[in-house]
């Protein structure tokens, strides 16, 4: 259902007198954004273990790794949180720095 | 309940028979079991949080809050695929096989208990840290 989605993720950064910035970043632009590297992915799956040695290969990124599943479970992950709807991801307040991420 | 005693009349006042009044309070009931399931299996409904609080009287850091929905929560076990070999067989040494933890199961049970649970509690030194489930 659309009113249980958030739209957007609502960064905010508040070093007091320095540095403050509140920026709203749509959900969606992430999503296609990640959609968008799919090909991409599938390139690097398929090149960089040729072009490596499987021993570099597993050093960098593991044995079980790949770019397109790692770039699906991203996906998925930013889909989960749209369907949750509005809610406050993480907050904190210290001295010197407040920060929040919201989604909204 | 107004539903049920609104059939009853219409059945006293000769408007429905009394078998058409039993079919429509059986759809009445019908509808409402559907809607009570609906909100308590349907995964979209899920609203609960795991919820992290660290409370610290310490300058550099005050509070931390971090609330991450259940059903965010069930895709860690896609992220175990991430953790790095070195640190694999390191937790391996030590009798941790994450490839053995069956997080998806553990979600599901906290998410099918209605009732808020306290998962960790713990009170240093000017500085507490709870976890749980709400």
């Amino acid at each position: 259902m659309i009113e249980n989605k958030s739209w957007f993720i609502l960064v905010k950064v508040d070093t007091g007198k320095k540095f403050k910035i509140k920026l709203p970043i749509p959900i969606y632009v992430c999503t296609e954004l990640f959609y968008s590297l799919e090909g991409l992915t599938l390139l690097a799956d398929l090149a960089l273990p040729r072009l490596m040695t499987s021993k570099a290969y597993e050093e960098v990124f593991g044995s079980g790794f790949g770019f397109y599943n790692t770039l699906q479970t991203i996906t998925d992950l930013f889909e989960a949180l749209q369907e949750s709807g509005s809610f406050s991801l993480v907050d904190i307040d210290s001295n010197d720095v407040k920060v929040s991420i919201r989604f909204i | 309940m107004d539903e049920k005693l609104k059939i009853l009349e219409m059945i006293e006042n000769g408007k429905i028979t009394a078998k058409e009044g039993m079919d429509l309070i059986s759809a009445l009931e019908g509808d409402k079991s559907l809607a009570v399931k609906k909100e308590t299996v349907s995964p979209g409904m899920s609203k609960k949080y795991l919820k992290i609080r660290v409370d610290s009287d310490r300058d550099e850091m005050k509070t931390v809050n971090v609330n991450i929905p259940l059903r965010v929560a069930k895709l860690a076990t896609k992220f175990m695929n991430l953790v790095p070999k070195a640190a694999r067989d390191e937790m391996a040494e030590n009798g941790i096989n994450i490839e053995d933890l069956n997080l998806d199961e553990i979600i599901d049970a906290l998410e099918e208990d209605m009732e808020a649970m306290k998962l960790v509690d713990v009170k240093g030194d000017g500085v507490n840290v709870d976890i749980y489930i709400e």
